[in-house]
């Protein structure tokens, strides 16, 4: 054993410490450049909406929220969004309770069939639920009209449906993920003593999925709180918030009073994520290694009923683009029947130019949006630097703030002469960074995610064998990860397609987007324009996910999730 | 050249991983760290590579400090527990990562690819996936990436822990082979006292992140210093002794030793006990009882009771046939001086 004293090697000290800094450069450098955009995209948006609900014209202060407060119009409009959302929440998540149930549990036939045709919402954007509601019970609707019946759709059971069907899908997902997963060890047991399945569903399979449950109802509450398209087209003269804003903005362009109720809106949404947040952490896991999956047993009369439900379910969610596309192709709803091909000829306003602006913001979306989740999950995961904290907090605040909320705050932040990046505003980038950033939780935590499962042994052999951050990510991270990325893009781009409420204060005739222009054709009562338009928007977003499909089954990436 | 590790501390938060090791790795040996799991061996060996930083001492290649060498610049091969393959390349191009980082010409990194392949017996795999090939082969590879790019220093963590018992001999053998055969410094952590035994030059004990002992296998065997190196290292029966220094006594009997005794503990082998027959005799000899004989086949294993100190257990073996061995059974066991261990 040597106690010699070190002796320091001037040459080896100069090579290594350069290559120290290049390396910590590179991290340092992405660290800094996330950071600067989501200050830019996101802080100062938020902060503009914030500051803005205090600016009156007597100077910073509370007068904006006593005089909305004091409006008792104000209270009536909050009464209604949150006993819309709560009955279309519960509604939702019952609903989705029992058709995940149906296929987690039991034997129905076509499984993949049922599970595709309750996403049909997503490919969408949400007011289409109320556009095929309009189509099937209004005025002029198929059953009003053709079947004899007198429904009024309109008002406040209107908007509820529409955002049942809307936020169905999210919350099966959520549920759906739920029942999944199941020790069959624990039902066996219970089984064994003595229980019977009505008892062993209340004390076994109704504690294991009340997180899920939970998750759900908060999901699908601050989705229903704050949209806004479903509301302005099947509300009638029954107003929420949420067009609330879009009317004191658009329609009277008072800024002040419209960024207050956006500061109300936050509130629900802020509280149920918080809400979810502490829900989530506290749950265990419930599958061990040792677990035993669980597979279900052959039961005829079960799979029967069950069967018929999911039967029922899917009438209704096949009904809502039917009747759309059947709208689309007949020459004058409800009035001329033959079928016509002229409602996609776009012979209105800009023609089919929202349609490729929002097919090119999509894409740009995906491929900006992958790009940031990606360097943001590489810089928090990976890169050890001072930013990491505050980069990860800011990378999953989006998934709190409605996009109403957001899309104002563009407008505040950006349409102000003081900010040097003014120039953007009324720019298709503006609405890509507004999609890229709106989305960018969700995108982050599925990268993430990923990015945990590939070995940090993978990263320290790189590294051994002389491979800097760069060479590592590009010849091992990136060809195990591409798969996911992927399926990122795949979501960016598809929310991007259908998002209406996050763009709707963003929008000039240059830079109109598919999604903006249904709700001004349905605004405009042109029905069958409005129709063609949404099953333009729904085949773009599908041939999508077919293309990615394809390309993941080529590539021998099955496993892939697209639909989120 | 040597690798020499001077008064290295490593905490973790308020554990110390690593307090004041020092010592040194002799040029084209190989040496191994032995411990048990939480010992810091594998701490050490991530320190050196450069993978963890030191809070303090410092790491010598001959005369160069590497202490603040970032990883990828100290040329030190590293072959990981297991899966540290690229998934994503074959095994040819998992050897040349290495050579492609250091810029190597296309024309001699193929030659160089099949030269390593060569040296670990995989020369049909070469296009293989990870996926497609077997624990022992993956490590093969594992090995010819790291030897590939002329690393001065060759870094094993546990190598051969995740392999089944019989690929696992065999690929002790072959890297003590390639690793004689290249003469490249080694140094390899390992759980598994067997390995460690049979492979290496020079093996370092580490207890709680401390060096217990370093020194040749054969010099821990019979020299241990400390019980926990006895006891990690073969079996041994541990005895308090009375009056160490003055006039040491094992129970009512004087023990004697070849040596001074400096500490109250001494320790024997098993195989250093002996059955005497009726007229034999030993430095020391004590009448004891058979309390249990476990029938082992080769061997016959023996607990028993001293008369001279029934509170101090002992075990020993009988080889061959061990007729009349069995519990209750009396009879005389002899201990040279020499093979009375002392213990600190």
């Amino acid at each position: 054993m040597s106690g010699a004293a070190p002796t320091a090697a001037p040459r080896g000290e100069s090579r290594s410490r350069l290559a120290l800094t290049s390396d910590r450069g590179i991290a340092l450098l992405l660290s800094a450049v996330m950071a600067g955009l989501m200050l830019v995209f996101l802080v100062l948006p938020v902060g503009a909406i914030l500051l803005r609900s205090l600016d009156t014209p007597a100077g910073a202060g509370l007068g904006n929220f006593a005089l909305t407060f004091a409006d008792p119009r104000f209270w009536d409009l909050l009464v209604n969004s949150l006993s819309v959302s709560l009955l279309s929440s519960t509604l939702a998540v019952g609903l989705a309770y029992l058709y995940a149930y149906a296929l987690q549990r039991s034997n129905v036939p076509l499984k993949p069939l049922l599970r595709i045709v309750v996403m049909m919402p997503l490919f969408a954007p949400s007011l289409v639920q109320a556009q095929g509601l309009l189509l099937l019970l209004g005025r002029n609707g198929a059953f009003n009209r053709f079947l004899g019946f007198d429904f009024d759709i309109y008002g406040f059971w209107g908007v509820a449906l529409a955002n049942t069907l809307y936020t169905f899908p999210y919350a099966f997902l959520i549920l759906s993920a739920a029942l999944a997963v199941a020790d069959a060890r624990v039902y066996e047991s219970a089984t064994m003593l003595g229980a019977r399945p009505g008892r062993i569903f209340r004390t076994v399979t109704l504690p294991a999925t009340r997180y899920g449950i939970a998750a759900a109802v908060f999901v699908t509450f601050s989705l229903s709180v704050t949209d806004f398209g479903n509301a302005i087209v099947i509300g009638g003269n029954f107003s929420v918030l949420a067009t609330e804003i879009y009317n004191k903005v658009i329609g009277q362009g008072q800024f002040a009073l419209g960024a207050v109720i956006g500061v109300v809106l936050l509130a629900p949404a802020v509280i149920s994520k918080l809400l979810e947040k502490r829900i989530s952490s506290r749950q265990q896991a419930q599958m061990t290694d040792k677990s035993v999956p669980l597979t279900t047993r052959a039961n005829r009369m079960r799979d029967l009923l069950l069967g018929g439900y999911c039967l029922a379910i899917m009438i209704v969610f096949l009904a809502i683009p039917g009747i759309v596309a059947t709208a689309s192709f007949v020459k004058l709803w409800p009035y001329n029947m033959a079928f016509s091909f002229t409602h996609y000829a776009f012979d209105v306003q800009n023609g089919t130019e929202p349609l490729w602006n929002s097919v090119y913001v999509a894409l740009a979306t995906a491929g900006l949006g992958v790009t940031i989740a990606t360097v943001s999950a590489i810089v928090v995961q990976k890169f050890k630097t001072p930013l990491s904290g505050p980069l990860s907090f800011l990378a999953i605040l989006p998934s709190s703030i409605p996009g109403m909320v957001l899309g104002l705050g563009y407008v505040l932040a950006f349409n102000n002469p003081a900010n040097p990046l003014n120039l953007m505003y009324g720019s298709l980038a503006l609405i890509i960074f507004l999609y890229v950033y709106y989305n960018h939780a969700q995108a982050f935590l599925i990268t993430s995610t990923s990015l945990k499962q590939i070995s940090s042994s993978f990263d320290e052999a790189s590294t051994m064998l002389g491979g800097g951050v760069l060479r590592t990510f590009f010849k091992v991270t990136l060809p195990l990860l591409w798969p996911t990325l992927l399926g990122v893009g795949v979501f960016f781009f598809m929310r991007a397609m259908v998002s209406l409420s996050a763009v709707i204060f963003l929008i000039t005739p240059e830079t109109q987007v598919a999604a903006v222009s249904v709700l001004q054709l349905a605004d405009r009562g042109a029905v069958n324009q409005a129709a063609a338009f949404s099953m333009c928007i729904m085949a773009i977003v599908i041939a999508c996910l077919l293309i990615v499909r394809m390309v993941l089954w080529l590539a021998g990436a099955k496993s892939v999730t697209l639909i989120r | 050249m040597d690798i020499r590790v001077t008064g290295l501390t490593k905490r973790f938060g308020s554990t110390t991983a690593l307090s004041d090791v020092t010592m040194n790795v002799p040029e084209g040996s190989l040496t191994c760290f032995l411990g048990p799991s939480g010992c810091g061996k594998t701490t050490l060996l991530r320190v050196i590579a450069g993978l963890e930083d030191a809070d303090s001492g410092a790491i010598m290649l001959g005369d160069a400090d590497l202490s603040h060498t970032p990883a990828r610049d100290r040329n030190f091969g590293v072959v990981f527990q297991s899966y540290s393959l690229f998934p994503n390349l074959s095994a040819a191009q998992n050897v040349a990562y290495g050579l492609e980082c250091r810029k190597w010409s296309k024309a001699d990194i193929r030659v160089r690819v099949a030269e390593m392949l060569e040296l670990v017996h995989l020369e049909d795999q070469r296009d293989k996936l990870p996926a497609q090939m077997s624990g022992g082969q993956q490590q093969r590879v594992a090995i010819a990436r790291a030897l590939a790019p002329h690393p001065s220093l060759l870094l094993l963590d546990e190598p051969l822990s995740a392999l089944d018992a019989k690929v696992r001999e065999e690929l002790r053998h072959e890297i003590r082979a390639i690793q004689q055969r290249l003469g490249i410094t080694t140094i390899m952590v390992t759980h598994d006292q067997n390995e460690a035994l049979e492979m290496a030059d020079q093996i370092v004990v580490l207890n709680a992140g401390r060096i217990e002992q370093a020194g040749s296998a054969r010099a821990l065997y019979d020299r241990p210093r400390t019980r926990f190196v006895a006891e990690f290292i073969g079996a041994i029966n541990t005895f308090t002794v009375q009056d160490p220094q003055t006039d040491p006594h094992l129970g009512t009997l004087r023990l004697r030793t070849s040596e001074p005794l400096a500490s109250s503990t001494v320790g024997v082998r098993p195989e250093a006990i002996k059955v005497l027959g009726d007229a034999e005799e030993a430095d020391n000899v004590f009448a004891a009882t058979i309390e249990k004989a476990t029938f082992l086949g080769n061997m016959t294993v023996l607990h028993a009771r001293l008369e001279a100190a029934p509170d101090q257990p002992v075990v020993f073996e009988a080889h061959g046939p061990a007729d009349g061995l069995e519990a209750g059974r009396k009879l005389r066991l002899g201990i040279a001086a020499g093979d009375v261990k002392d213990l600190a």
